[in-house]
């Protein structure tokens, strides 16, 4: 039996209510959107999953530049990995809504346009990783990079709204949904929802974290073992990392 | 009519001043000759100094980035209009700004690479890492406003000129110049270091481009349609804002990019 740590057993609660209280659960029933208002439980909580690992990742960043202990930067890679794959998902679960509600997936909207540079920004700083070869090479300019996007990224998601009307509901003033149409039963089940995505986000990120660890620990061994000939017993108690 | 003449003489001026004060920069050996100031000014009129005489030694490199803008120029007018129409101001601005961040990246892609590793050691030893980035912070400011208001030249001289506030439309050039340069320095000196530099480049710049495009070309449309610079404060502030955002990471992080 494995032993849980209790954040992750209260993502799998929470997870567990969200789903039964999102797919059966009362909601409010509004214009055009309709029973669409689920999604707001499994596609707005992506958004802020994203920006908590993004955030987490260069928090690492900064770690490893201050510090330079390559466990930071396996870290940090870890999850800008997990935060794409959040971006992805919140992107392709919100043009599917918008494709329903706004009539059309692509509709230039602020968030949908940071999102999607935010992509772009993050696959850039992928194919930097995958150019450079060198270990502590690859980890301090992709520190650098990380950084230095983050930094670019974060001004930009308060300055595009400035120049397009959102379609999205609390700016530009679209009547579809407003903030306030959400009643009380639907924010019982949101807030829990954000908790418990950016919980699941941070579980996932821990596991390709620890992987790496475990494989960057056995390649080393391999390495120690053909260059000295003796055998290293850390393989045995790889398994305790991170754990 | 007046203020059509009025409006083309400012540009006019303000191309050739631009140029004049340009040029005069390019031979700093000239305007600041011998000064032997403070160490760390010294060391920053160096490098620039360095920069410029590798720029005029190697004027096929110049000219190739001004080659660029003229051609680019030349193929946007034969693609769109040709002599037949004239064009909206809106999508004249679309291709001066296109027409700029393409050659940027002209500008930029050589301004790390040109130089030996071996050259870097040396850097590494004799001077502060703040200074380097800052002498080529400021040599990509000048090689940018020079590719810039070449592309007004050509521009106004294909498609016929529609800034109507050409003093705006100069300091907005100014101001996107400081953006686009820090920026893509910090960018640049990461695909030096990677050596895939051609290929690397435009991937890591163009997403960190886009604030700065974005706030630029809403700020050169009010230059373009005389809205006034009531309208442009905000905007201005904005950009200022986030150039100083990048230059002061810029500084803090080239530091450890250049320890290897």
């Amino acid at each position: 039996m494995p032993k849980l740590s209790w954040w992750k057993i209260l993502s799998l609660v929470l997870l567990a209510y969200i789903c039964w209280q999102g797919f059966l659960g009362p909601v409010p029933r509004l214009h055009i959107v309709n029973e669409s208002i689920r999604n707001t439980y499994f596609h707005v909580p992506m958004w802020f999953g994203m920006v908590f690992l993004l955030t987490a990742s260069v928090w690492n960043s900064i770690q490893y530049l201050r510090k330079g202990d390559l466990e930071y930067d396996v870290k940090s890679h870890g999850y800008i990995q997990v935060g794409i794959i959040y971006g992805i998902l919140g992107l392709l679960t919100g043009m599917v809504w918008a494709n329903y509600t706004w009539g059309a997936p692509w509709s230039n909207d602020p968030k949908q346009t940071a999102s999607a540079i935010g992509l772009m920004i993050y696959f850039g700083c992928l194919v930097l990783r995958g150019s450079i070869s060198a270990v502590r090479d690859k980890a301090r300019i992709s520190s650098v990079y990380s950084i230095f996007a983050y930094a670019i990224f974060i001004p930009l998601i308060f300055i595009l709204p400035r120049f397009t009307d959102s379609l999205h509901p609390g700016n530009g003033g679209n009547p579809a949904f407003g903030k306030y149409d959400m009643d009380n039963n639907m924010r019982m089940v949101f807030y829990p929802a954000v908790i418990a995505w950016i919980l699941v986000g941070a579980w996932i990120a821990e596991l390709v974290i620890r992987t790496q660890l475990l494989e960057n620990r056995i390649s080393e061994n391999e390495y120690n073992q053909t260059s000295s000939g003796e055998s290293n017993a850390s393989v045995l108690d790889a398994g305790n990392v991170a754990g | 009519m007046i203020l059509v003449e009025s409006s083309e003489s400012d540009f006019l001026l303000l191309v050739s001043f631009g140029f004049c004060s340009e040029f005069c920069l390019i031979f700093p050996n000239l305007a600041f000759s011998k000064t032997n100031r403070s160490p760390v000014f010294h060391q920053l009129f160096a490098l620039l100094a360095k920069d410029f005489r590798l720029e005029f030694r190697q004027r096929v490199l110049t000219a190739t980035v001004l080659l660029f803008v003229a051609s680019a120029c030349f193929t946007l007018y034969q693609v769109t209009v040709a002599g037949k129409a004239r064009v909206n101001p809106l999508v004249w601005n679309a291709i001066f700004w296109l027409v700029v961040l393409f050659s940027s990246f002209q500008v930029v892609s050589r301004g790390f690479s040109r130089e030996l590793e071996q050259q870097y050691w040396y850097y590494y030893f004799r001077i502060r890492a703040d200074l380097l980035i800052f002498s080529k912070l400021i040599y990509h400011i000048l090689m940018l406003n020079i590719t810039s208001l070449m592309a007004w030249l050509f521009l106004s001289v294909l498609f016929g000129n529609p800034v109507q506030d050409s003093w705006m439309f100069f300091v907005v050039i100014q101001l996107a110049c400081v953006g686009m340069a820090s920026a893509l320095t910090l960018v640049s000196a990461i695909s030096a270091k990677t050596g895939k530099n051609a290929a690397l480049l435009p991937v890591l710049g163009f997403p960190l481009l886009i604030p700065t495009l974005l706030l630029v070309t809403r700020l050169s449309v009010t230059a373009l349609d005389d809205l006034g610079w009531d309208m442009a404060w905000k905007n201005i502030w904005t950009l200022c804002g986030m150039d100083s955002i990048m230059i002061a990471l810029s500084f803090i992080l080239f530091p450890y990019l250049w320890r290897s």
